[in-house]
């Protein structure tokens, strides 16, 4: 992918109108490809004028505009970022000036940074040799290595996009860097800030060849404060100022406390003193990384917060990484300027950050719960290419603010319900390798065995339901042994409990597979482990549905089961009249939401299911699913009694 | 589960330290997937990959861990050390300051890392014949002195980078093996730090089995 895509694409779009416009009935032909060309060129000048209208009604409005993704094929990206980030004012009529104030600055730089004792008149005290600060040839000599660092970097930078390898944008961004490094002595330049450069420039440089192609096509008549805002002559200097201000907003993933800069502001020695220990050098990140685990993840997800703190995984083995890039190790370029586009319009806060952290981490949830500590951990430094961005997007964007952004319906589902054919089929993106065979086997291997279990249980839902119809429409009588006056109410409730047990079949049967690869670390295994692991096994066979609810066998141990879950039912139903009379609308939604987050999808389907079916018994449904998720999970809890319940407490505000 | 693709016997960490741009995650690409890119991403923050392989038939999973060379001093060096029990220590043969700078992070590995860690000292990019600024007699030398094993490589066109590996991880297995042989209770002496006790519960009466198949 590199800028020239784009404009190749803007160009077959011209084209595809020239050949259809181009038909018989038109007699002036010749006008024709220059009409084709207008009109891309109209629209060009269309999407300025309305950027220009939509500030002076409404400045804000941008912000929703990035938030939704509308940016994806602006021309003027950049001028997007600028209003977002503040570089630029609403105040559209005062850009030429704000521009130029900007570009002075930037030019200030080359006389105060740029300093060559060869050529200059130094003072005839100053000694090539010389260690003081205050001495021109030690600045030099620093300032040589400092180039020579970020340089090896930068030729290092998104090494599968061609954009980068062109010399001006190479220099241009050593220059950058090395201003920012001198502007801003605190910081210095740090590996990773080349990184967040990068897709700046990428952005500023594609608005300025697309306002270079129109100004062709056009010949005239293109607005002069455009001309002069997308000035192709001041690449450096605009890149610049958004890469300061976005830099002001990221300086604390980068910040280390307790270091000293040399003069040259690149190499960093930490001060000795009697008091230093291992706490006051801690960086700033860590502290965010550590109240993103605390305060978001363990509210979002509690049984992923407890996942990660039992397998020993700190959030800043891989975090430091995703914050410090923003994130664009772990996307493709142009999905990572969607992510930027939503980023930079929560700048005043820069909050959002933080939830697209917890978002990427509750999308592959279902891979770590399931995965050892090396799986583990292989997933979450090198984030699998097959997350959707956007979904990603929205949950973030709902964790950030739920009153202003809706749950996105189909998040969860995805969590649940991901594809393991499609992780085969989609190939790497250019730049990232593929996992090594045994990696991709493996995983596919237990996510494959999930789904499977998954896709069955939901067939068989829809089945029971159809049949649950069925029995409706015939009035069917009761049936030896079932309470006379409720056969479709027994029914529903073998159907709930089956659904149940078979939900805790599979956890047990992935819980013990989990422990059994465990042991399997350990060099000599334990009998009585063993032991333990069979019984939990045959816990297993014990709630194979199959065996206990025969939808149409009849034998003497089945039976017996029967009487024993008949016992149950009849307990159940001689209290329907107290749950209806203290029950309101209210507590319906509160009950459902009770249930465990990770069995939604399940409890919502069978809901909506027996909504259509029995509206008039819903107290009775709820309390049934309610009941019945109790032994459930007491099986579960004693065949492992590590695993967790998992809760996921959604935002009752939404 | 792929458990039996997975299995072994010890699990080692080794880490991967030295100035930035020597060629440390080209070292690692090319023993893990055999892959070496001549402009490979600067590392930020932490990298991390692993491979089995065969020592006296035992299976030894080494699990590498590789962090950019400009993190001295970060916090990340708890988390990055704890549990390593080897490290590879590498400079570029035609950059002498990155052999300078050796000293360094041997403190580093002092300060953070466990005192009975494996050092193994890497001179990499050792097809840049040419441009060489550090004799090999002088960090063989270097080596010899502070109790390091020694080795030149070139994660370019492959030499040494296997036996590289090879020869730190033997070590180590020699080591571990050594102390089980000398400390029998002791059990497995190197265990994988996120390894928890597994609370063991009443395997399932006879009695439950009985009512069941009633």
């Amino acid at each position: 992918m590199t800028v020239w895509g784009i404009e190749a694409i803007t160009l077959n779009g011209s084209s595809a109108r020239e050949s259809l416009e181009h038909l018989p009935g038109n007699g002036a032909i010749r006008v024709i490809p220059e009409a084709g060309a207008m009109n891309s060129v109209e629209r060009y000048r269309q999407e300025w004028q309305v950027l220009l209208e939509n500030l002076d009604a409404d400045p804000e409005s941008l912000r929703q505009s990035a938030f939704a993704g509308d940016l994806k094929m602006s021309k003027f990206r950049s001028v997007h970022w600028a209003l977002l980030l503040r570089v630029l004012t609403s105040e559209h009529r005062s850009w030429t000036s704000q521009r130029l104030q900007q570009r002075v600055r930037y030019d200030k730089f080359r006389a105060d940074y740029v300093r060559n004792p060869h050529q200059l008149a130094v003072d005839c005290n100053d000694d090539p040799l010389s260690q003081s600060t205050q001495s021109v040839w030690n600045q030099y000599f620093s300032d040589q290595d400092l180039f020579a660092v970020i340089r090896q970097d930068v030729v290092r930078t998104f090494p599968g996009v061609d954009f980068f390898r062109k010399p001006l944008v190479q220099n241009a961004m050593v220059n950058i860097l090395f201003y920012y490094a001198r502007e801003h002595p605190y910081m210095c330049y740090r590996q990773g800030m080349h990184e967040i450069l990068a897709p700046i420039i990428f952005v500023v440089y594609s608005d300025h060849q697309s306002l270079l192609h129109f100004s062709e096509l056009a010949k005239t008549d293109i607005n002069p404060t455009l001309l002069d805002v997308l000035d192709p002559a001041y690449l450096e200097a605009d890149t610049y100022s958004l890469f300061s201000r976005l830099m002001a907003s990221v300086e604390s993933y980068y910040r280390v406390s307790n270091l000293v800069s040399t003069p040259g502001g690149h190499i960093e020695q930490r001060a000795e003193s009697p008091g230093d220990n291992e706490t006051s050098t801690e960086a700033e990140v860590i502290g965010q990384l550590n109240f993103i685990r605390d305060k978001i993840l363990a509210k979002q997800d509690q049984h992923l917060h407890h996942y990660l703190q039992k397998m020993e995984i700190p959030l800043h083995i891989f975090g430091i990484r995703w914050l410090r890039l923003l994130f664009g190790r772990e996307f493709m370029l142009l999905d990572l300027l969607l992510l930027w586009d939503a980023i930079f319009a929560d700048s005043d806060r820069f909050d959002l950050p933080n939830y697209i952290l917890v978002a990427m981490l509750v999308h592959i949830r279902d891979k770590l719960l399931l995965s050892d500590y090396t799986t583990s951990l292989t997933y979450l430094m090198r984030y699998p290419n097959n997350v959707d961005v956007h979904l990603v997007l929205r949950h973030a964007l709902f964790m950030l603010n739920p009153k202003q952004f809706e749950y996105p319906p189909n998040a969860f589902t995805c969590v649940s319900f991901a594809n393991s054919s499609a992780d085969k089929d989609v190939p790497p993106p250019a730049g990232q390798r593929p996992r090594t065979n045994s990696e991709n086997s493996s995983m596919a291997t237990s996510g494959s065995q999930i789904d499977r279990q998954i896709t069955f249980m939901q067939e068989r839902n829809a089945a029971d339901s159809s049949a649950l119809a069925k029995l409706q429409d015939t009035h069917r009588v009761a049936m030896d042994g079932y309470l006379e006056n409720s056969p479709e109410l027994l029914r529903l409730e073998l159907k709930n409990a089956q659904t149940v047990i078979k939900i805790a079949r599979s956890k047990l049967q992935s819980y013990l597979s989990t422990v059994r690869h465990h042991v399997g670390k350990q060099a000599n295994g334990s009998e009585e482990l063993g032991r333990t692991l069979d019984g939990i096994e045959e816990l297993c066979s014990f709630l194979d549905v199959k065996f206990m609810f025969p939808l149409h066998q009849r034998s003497a141990p089945i039976d017996q089961a029967l009487e024993a879950n008949e016992q149950k039912q009849l307990n159940t139903v001689s209290k329907p009249p107290k749950p209806t009379a203290s029950s309101t609308p209210a507590n319906a939604p509160a009950a459902l939401s009770a249930t465990g987050g990770y069995q939604m999808p399940e409890n919502a389907f069978m809901h909506s299911s027996m909504r259509r079916l029995l509206g008039e018994l819903r107290e009775i449904e709820l309390s049934t699913i309610t009941s019945d998720e109790k032994p459930g999970n007491a099986v579960v809890q004693n065949g492992l009694p590590a695993a967790e319940p998992q809760q996921r407490h959604r935002n009752e505000s939404s | 589960m792929g458990a039996r693709e997975d299995e072994y016997d010890y699990l080692f960490k080794v880490v991967l330290i030295g100035d930035s741009g020597v060629g440390k995650s080209n070292l690692l690409s090319r023993f893990t997937r055999n892959e070496f890119n001549l402009e490979s991403k600067s590392t930020i923050g932490v990298e991390f990959a692993t491979r089995s392989i065969e020592v006296d038939g035992k299976t030894i999973k080494a699990q590498i861990w590789d962090t950019a060379g400009q993190e001295r001093y970060r916090a990340i060096t708890s988390a990055y050390y704890r549990g390593a029990v080897g490290a590879l220590l590498v400079y570029d043969i035609a950059k002498h300051l990155t052999y300078e700078n050796v000293e360094r992070w041997l403190r580093e590995l002092r300060d953070h890392a466990d005192q009975n860690i494996v050092i193994m000292l890497v001179g990499n990019k050792s097809d840049l014949r040419h441009l060489r600024s550090v004799p090999t007699d002088e960090a063989k030398l270097f080596a010899e002195r502070n109790g390091l094993s020694f080795i030149e490589t070139s994660a370019l066109d492959s030499t040494n980078v296997e036996t590289a590996f090879q020869n730190i991880l033997t070590e180590i297995y020699r080591i571990v093996s050594q102390k089980q042989i000398r400390d029998p209770p002791e059990g497995d002496v190197i265990r994988p730090s996120n390894v928890e006790p597994i609370d063991v519960k009443p395997t399932v009466t006879a009695d439950v089995r009985k009512q069941c198949c009633q």
